[in-house]
């Protein structure tokens, strides 16, 4: 963003009540730097500029987005949209309806500027295995923005938007937000409505806002955590206001170090990043108390037994039949297996095949009833290690960006993910903030998570840590 | 570690997926897939005889009634083939298409 211009959704909304700037005069400068930048960063699968200008027009000043551009990641469904998820098999996939958040964003006053790339049905760390065309790193247009919501985070570093949303079934939220150096929050499973979220892994699946500073995911937070009949999951809890919870210091927290992930190699400057974040963390009146988790690196094999197991239900639905790709085969069965082959990349064809194979009769119980049941020892410990620390602090990621193209096996990749999964496993909320930069330039995420329905609490907590290691407040 | 997949028993979960793997796409696969599995079979170290699985908590679900939802013309809207307000498929019980 040029001089002068907000860079954040704070910044934004404060001028925009002041009279200092419009919805429409903002919507232009971001237009211009879509335009500009984006066939480089290749964030968007789809825009709606001239849309969103109407709407930008329309913008009520009071709302709560007061008229600020917002990214939707292409597996969330806004009515009259494409909503492809990244994959061939619903490229020319047009919503009926939108989803119940993205409904909500508008009525808060979001204005929508584009549906953005992902990894095909949301699996991938690093946008690569979208259908159509790789996303790239706006801190260094040679590296991956990760994934899988890699255009959502690409979008709000790039200043294409002030904010996005993008979906968390492993870190897919998270993740990308410590590559690209921006704010991605993970909620409490069943915070924020999925209706009209293409699912991937129900049990795991959250949707969570992706923003430049911790305040603006509060922000966003308040327009996005409600109730919502359509979807079962979805829990009633008491309204909180996520931005009046933010609180300026740390006093008398405690901030949790896991023991058993001291062993993971992490890249020296996260490591350090680490320290640095435990030391803002004292100096602001926090306690630094080493947790627990015995069972924490048996995160990753059992999330990639239940993640595939899941995908494979879900992704029965594509079937040509009722809406999306179809190729004509000389009966049903056939007519089923040509369309998903000729729809489905290679990813998602090996979670389904995976997922297929561990539900299947003779491997059930030795690979998916025991991965639930190692997800339930692990959603006890963490339950546990939080009564003796109100936050745990871990690196987002092992590193930081990596090269496009530099990581071909899809078990390297997987193990992108192993700070991020175990949130998702246990439905508890995290959040990775950015913690400075590696000698290479690249950005570092920094993770904190939070036992259940301490979002708000969480947000206060990552807010403290970011705006004193060098963040906007 | 034995042979955990091989390609009789990929084709047997390819057909349950409703997935084609051509002659190309069986070797890698193949190897992804042996790999992964590898990989995650270590869980059967882990002692697990303690645990009780608990189900997700579940809110209580909506009444069952009918409300406002898609129109007909939006549910067909982006099916590959309809006729008379109907999705076209092909004749699920075997013989020659209506």
């Amino acid at each position: 963003m040029p001089n002068g211009l907000p860079r954040t959704l704070d910044q934004y909304r404060l001028a925009i009540r002041a009279h200092e700037l419009s919805a429409e005069e903002y919507l232009d400068e971001t237009r211009r730097l879509i335009e500009r930048d984006d066939p480089q960063v290749r964030a968007f699968l789809h825009l709606r500029l001239d849309a969103a200008q109407s709407d930008a027009q329309a913008a009520d000043p009071t709302s709560p987005l007061a008229g600020a551009p917002i990214a939707i990641k292409d597996n969330i469904m806004m009515a009259g949209e494409r909503c492809t998820c990244g994959s061939r098999i619903l490229e020319h996939y047009v919503a009926p309806y939108s989803a119940t958040v993205v409904h909500s964003l508008v009525a808060g006053g979001a204005v929508v500027v584009g549906k953005t790339n992902l990894d095909e049905f949301a699996m991938g760390s690093s946008t690569e295995n979208s259908a159509f065309f790789p996303t790239h790193n706006p801190a260094d247009l040679t590296r991956v923005p990760g994934g899988s919501s890699g255009g959502s985070n690409a979008a709000v570093a790039a200043g294409f938007a002030l904010g996005a949303i993008g979906s968390d079934t492993g870190g897919s939220v998270r993740q990308p937000a410590a590559f690209c150096g921006v704010v991605g929050f993970k909620p409490t499973y069943g915070l924020v409505s999925r209706y009209g979220l293409v699912a991937f892994g129900s049990s795991l699946d959250c949707i969570g806002p992706i923003t430049r500073s911790v305040r603006d995911a509060a922000i966003m937070m308040n327009v996005m955590a409600a109730h919502d009949p359509k979807d079962a999951t979805s829990v009633k809890r008491p309204h909180v206001d996520f931005e009046a919870a933010l609180q300026p210091s740390l006093a008398g927290k405690r901030v949790g170090i896991i023991r058993e992930l001291q062993e993971l190699d992490v890249q020296p400057e996260i490591a350090a990043a680490i320290e640095m974040a435990r030391e803002a963390a004292v100096k602001s009146g926090a306690s630094i108390v080493e947790v627990s988790l015995p069972h924490i690196l048996s995160a990753l094999p059992a999330y990639y037994i239940i993640a595939p197991a899941e995908c494979s239900a879900n992704l029965g639905r594509f079937d040509g039949v009722r809406y999306g790709l179809h190729v004509d085969g000389r009966d049903m069965t056939e007519t089923y297996s040509r369309t998903r082959n000729a729809g489905f990349g290679t990813e998602v064809k090996r979670r389904i095949l995976i997922g297929t194979f561990v539900l299947s009769a003779g491997y059930y119980d030795a690979y998916y009833k025991k991965a639930t049941d190692v997800r339930q020892l692990i959603t006890d410990e963490l339950d546990a290690a939080m009564q003796s620390a109100d936050v745990l602090l871990t690196p987002t990621t092992p590193t930081t960006a990596f090269r496009i193209g530099a990581v071909t096996d899809p078990l390297e990749m997987y193990k992108a993910d192993v700070f991020t999964i175990p949130a998702n496993l246990a439905g508890v909320p995290a959040v990775s903030f950015p913690a400075g930069k590696d000698t290479a330039g690249l950005p570092i995420g920094l993770q904190l998570t939070g036992p259940r329905w301490s979002d708000a609490e969480l947000l206060s907590s990552a807010n403290v840590l970011f705006t004193a290691l060098g963040g906007e407040s | 570690m034995a042979t955990i997949i091989d390609n009789k028993t990929l084709q047997h979960v390819a057909a349950l997926a409703r997935l084609e793997i051509t002659p190309e796409e069986e070797g890698p696969l193949l190897g992804d897939l042996e790999r992964i599995l590898g990989h995650v079979a270590q869980l059967s170290s882990v002692d697990t005889s303690a645990i009780v699985s608990r189900r997700p908590v579940m809110t209580e679900l909506r009444p069952d009634e009918p409300s406002e939802g898609l129109t007909r013309a939006q549910g067909l809207g982006d099916a590959p083939a309809t006729r008379d307000g109907f999705v076209v498929v092909r004749n699920v019980m075997g013989g020659e298409d209506a």
